[in-house]
């Protein structure tokens, strides 16, 4: 799931106070946590509250929700009745979804509620969330054990585990930062490839945690990239 | 075929037991002080080449390339160029490693290198395009092949570099850290250099698994200046073990409160241990040389290594 | 001690029987081997009352729901019909009917009771003795109780009872009981298959079903409403505490509000928990200050982001959440996952500027004047800062 992170609402109201009819539109596909109907009525509150807070009493938000706001006709179908008087946009989905509602709606300025952080997921709401994938192009996991080095080691290296790794840990913490990027909290985190190591060997396949692995092609993984549908 | 293009692979090859030393460069223009104490090693006659570290710790430093050839230039003493691939990708580590081939350095350390965020400016990126395996596949390339990772031709003569690489005795399990140092001599590393030990026993053991490959050992000991250096390793460094008794012995030194008679008795106790230490892990045949990284403590290289090798 | 217990043993009175000791769901009560006295320890009462209605000798005190206050009620009211209904039920559109077909539903008087065994045979035989003609008991489902057994233990006294009455010549329609506990439900339409609700469920009722549309089993639903809190899409609903029947109440307080802003005076609004403070007859006369607003709910997990800032929204200077205390929750842990939502809506109204306008407090009707209390704190605290702010 893609796992989006809300920005400061002072953020957001940077975007929002020179207008006076917002539609809060959120997305009920794989934003992670969900920022559905709810969140985007509650945007749509918090922004109204902060704009009149800050001296601007004429700003109403409305909100609405789509099914999947990387898609390109779902957001016209489900928008387009409803942007009567609208002037400006706040999408609650990842950055595809602003970027589609951008495409779709080139004559109404779209802003972004989140912070699209990573792919990962979630052992049960409340808890923390992981990332887990970072889309490189070329999967791994067949090879180590079914975990992603190139997500799980800080460096993202092929050959480890490399000398940071202590007692099965790693050098670099996790690090849980607040809205604002400071570090709040630090959670000590496991060396990916040690845990490989040890997944390997119980799999009795040492021989592929000893192999070498040649230098990835960065070009697979170069932004942006363009894929035909075959 | 392993072939020397520096002193410190002719030694090897000629079946003479090294020493080599450390010099750390920092985060200044000034490199009269590095100087200096390569100076000093270099007039031991003992100390065959001396490594000059690259943004260690990740603590943007001068250059290591710069630093290096300015230290061999000014002192004649040969230099192990240390490079990491925390802060370059392959284009850079390529046109770092042509410079220093045409510089005239003939020994590489590679290191994948410690991530930034340890550093002394966390925001960095981390680059590690390539990571120190492959840094040691890529030299080879250049060396053997006259060809960067990507197969491009070096225009003219082929660089000259024999290929070091670092391994950590203190690693557990020993399994993991026989792994990698496999990986690394496959693909092209021909001497190792090994993270701090202070147990005897810790670097016979190591020498004992790493008997097989086919690289040369060089085992990293650290003659601290002080107890407060050595407590720090016990305390700070983690997965290195410092012995107990070195430590009390250091500490009851370090009582002594005439500061001439401390320093001299710190100097006679770690040459007293160095060496009995060095005589040991002499005795194993895959033990090729000590790696003395006594940086900021040059005095001690030169006497530690006459009451082994007798002067 | 802050305050005084709200249950009371009075040994004198005491036959030393023992059925309270042997009824008590929480064994919060037992003997003193030495002196033969009833000792009650009220850190592990959860006051349903079931000891209460249990004493034959009448020496348990409760300071909720007296039975002499409620017969006089009921005499002075004048009314046929009698509905109790349990906190943790509800009178379904069937059940409606029914009681609307024989009569039942005009000329009444209908009462929320923590636990309908709490309910003493004597309250029943005074209020027809008083005049009334039909009572109907809407006690909780079976394992639904939130007093383990307050609910059968309830319905197996009104059996007697209706034996009783049948052997004097009273029908058995004079006393009739219909057994539904409050429900979660989903609109499957409104449903992203998110799956929240399935993980924060305490009785497993909801999961995922394929294709990614969660399914809630109403047997097995305890009636919380934790799920419609984490519900991204508004899909699920909790009987008679629907998001729109609460959005609603929320809002129509604005006249109230505007007048208090005119008199210089804030207002707050508590979101009680209706098991951790039991106001008598749902009116919090002892408290109700005319600039607090009160909105029950079946478990402080329901609360959800939506109801706090739509109290604000609406012009609320304050809110307060009163949650059971920490071991206490009826439903495991709503009252942690309740602090957790709290916490995270603080968050974001410090964002907005209304900081410390939100807070929760934990409560237990066991100490008499808790709840109160933590309310005038509160009133204070949002007074002095809405003073400042002006």
């Amino acid at each position: 799931m893609i796992v989006v992170k809300g920005k400061p609402l002072d953020e957001i109201l940077s975007f929002l106070l020179p207008y006076k009819n917002v539609l809060i539109v959120g997305c009920d596909g794989c934003t992670q946590p969900p920022r559905g109907l709810r969140e985007a009525m509650t945007y749509a509150m918090l922004v109204e509250m902060g704009a009149k807070l800050r001296g601007k009493t004429d700003l109403k938000c409305r909100a609405t929700t789509v099914a999947k706001q990387c898609d390109n006709h779902i957001c016209s179908t489900t928008l387009t009745p409803q942007l009567e008087g609208v002037d400006a946009i706040l999408s609650l989905a990842c950055g595809v979804g602003v970027q589609t509602l951008v495409e779709v709606f080139p004559e109404v300025p779209v802003y972004p509620g989140q912070n699209t952080t990573f792919i990962g997921s979630q052992e049960r709401e409340g808890s923390m969330l992981y990332e887990k994938c970072k889309a490189c192009g070329e999967c791994l996991l067949g090879e180590t054990g079914g975990i992603c080095p190139i997500t799980n080691c800080p460096k993202g290296i092929l050959n480890g585990p490399c000398g940071g790794c202590v007692d099965g840990k790693c050098e670099v913490p996790f690090e849980i930062r607040d809205e604002t990027g400071k570090v709040v909290k630090t959670v000590a985190k496991d060396c990916a490839w040690y845990l490989i190591y040890q997944r390997l060997k119980k799999l009795n396949r040492l021989d592929l945690f000893r192999k070498y692995r040649p230098p990835r092609n960065r070009a697979i993984s170069s932004s942006p990239r363009l894929m035909e549908v075959v | 075929m392993v072939q020397a293009f520096s002193n410190l692979m002719r030694n090897i090859l000629d079946g003479k037991f090294v020493y080599t030393g450390e010099l750390e460069p920092h985060k200044s223009i000034d490199l009269s002080e590095v100087i200096s104490w390569a100076k000093t090693l270099k007039e031991t006659g003992r100390i065959v080449a001396a490594n000059v570290t690259d943004n260690p710790k990740s603590v943007g430093s001068i250059s290591s390339l710069v630093a290096s050839y300015i230290i061999q230039r000014e002192t004649g003493l040969e230099i192990i160029y240390q490079l990491r691939c925390s802060d370059r990708n392959r284009l850079a580590l390529v046109s770092d490693l042509l410079g220093a081939a045409a510089l005239g350095i003939r020994n590489v350390l590679a290191l994948t290198g410690d991530h930034p965020r340890q550093g002394d400016m966390p925001t960095a990126m981390p680059v590690y395009d390539l990571d120190g395996t492959q840094l040691v596949d890529l030299i080879h390339r250049m060396v053997y092949e006259g060809k960067d990772i990507d197969g491009n031709e070096i225009h003219g003569p082929r660089p000259q570099f024999n290929i070091g690489a670092a391994a950590n005795p203190n690693f557990k399990p020993l399994e993991v850290e026989v792994l990698k140092i496999e990986r690394k001599a496959e693909v092209g590393a021909e001497f190792f250099q090994t993270q701090v030990v202070f147990d005897v026993n810790v670097a016979l053991e190591f020498l004992d698994a790493v008997k097989h490959v086919n690289a040369a050992f060089l085992i990293g000991i650290f003659p601290p200046r002080s107890y407060g250096q050595a407590e720090y390793f016990a305390k700070y460094v983690p997965g290195v073990q410092v012995p107990a008794e070195f430590l009390d012995n250091l500490k009851k030194i370090s009582e002594i409160s005439d500061r001439k008679e401390r320093r001299k008795r710190i100097d006679e106790y770690n040459i007293e241990y160095f060496s009995e230490f060095i005589r040991a892990v002499k005795k194993k045949p895959s033990c090729r040389g000590i790696h003395i990284m006594a940086v900021g403590y040059p005095e001690v290289v030169g006497p530690l290594i006459e009451s082994v090798e007798g002067s | 001690m802050l305050a005084e217990n709200s249950v009371r043993i009075r040994n004198e009175y005491c036959s030393k029987c023992l059925i309270c000791s042997s009824i008590c769901p929480f064994e919060a009560i037992s003997i003193d081997k030495e002196t033969g006295e009833i000792l009650l320890n009220i850190e592990k009462c959860q006051v349903c009352g079931i000891c209460f209605s249990a004493c034959p000798s009448s020496s348990i005190d409760i300071a909720y729901y007296k039975t002499d206050i409620l017969s006089e009620y009921i005499r002075r009211a004048r009314k046929d019909n009698l509905i109790l209904v349990c906190r943790g039920a509800v009178i379904r559109p069937e059940l409606r009917e029914r009681l609307e077909k024989q009569g039942v539903l005009n000329n009444f008087i209908q009462w929320y009771v923590p636990c309908i065994g709490r309910i003493p045979l004597e309250l029943l035989l005074r209020a027809l003795e008083g005049g009334v003609k039909r009572i109907v008991i809407v006690p909780c489902e079976d394992n639904k109780c939130r007093f383990k057994f307050g609910s059968n233990v309830g319905l197996s006294r009104l059996l007697l009872l209706q034996e009783l009455l049948s052997q004097i010549g009273l029908n058995h329609g004079v006393l009739s009981f219909a057994r539904s506990s409050i429900r979660a439900y989903i609109n499957r339409n409104r449903c992203i298959g998110c799956g929240n609700c399935a993980y924060i469920c305490p009785s497993n009722a909801a999961r995922l079903v394929s294709p990614g549309v969660a399914e809630i089993d109403g047997a097995a639903c305890s009636g919380c409403g934790a799920c419609t809190a984490v519900c991204p899409s508004l899909a699920i609903n909790l009987e008679s505490f629907e998001n729109k029947v609460i959005l609603e109440e929320i809002s129509r307080h604005r006249q109230l509000i505007s007048d208090l802003r005119a008199k210089g005076l804030p207002a707050v609004a508590v979101f009680y928990c209706h098991w951790a403070s039991f106001p008598a007859l749902d009116e919090y006369g002892a408290y109700a200050k005319e600039n607090v607003v009160f909105f029950e709910v079946p478990c402080s997990s329901i609360i959800n982001p939506l109801y706090i800032l739509r109290a604000f929204y609406e012009g609320f200077d304050g809110v307060l959440v009163m949650a059971c205390r920490k071991s206490e929750c009826k439903f495991e842990r709503g009252n942690e996952l309740a602090e957790r939502q709290v916490n995270a809506i603080k968050n974001l109204l410090r964002q907005v500027g209304l900081e410390g306008r939100l807070e929760i407090c934990f409560v237990s009707p066991k100490y008499l004047g808790e709840a109160e209390h933590q309310i005038k704190l509160f009133m204070d605290k949002v007074a002095a800062m809405v003073g400042v702010s002006k």
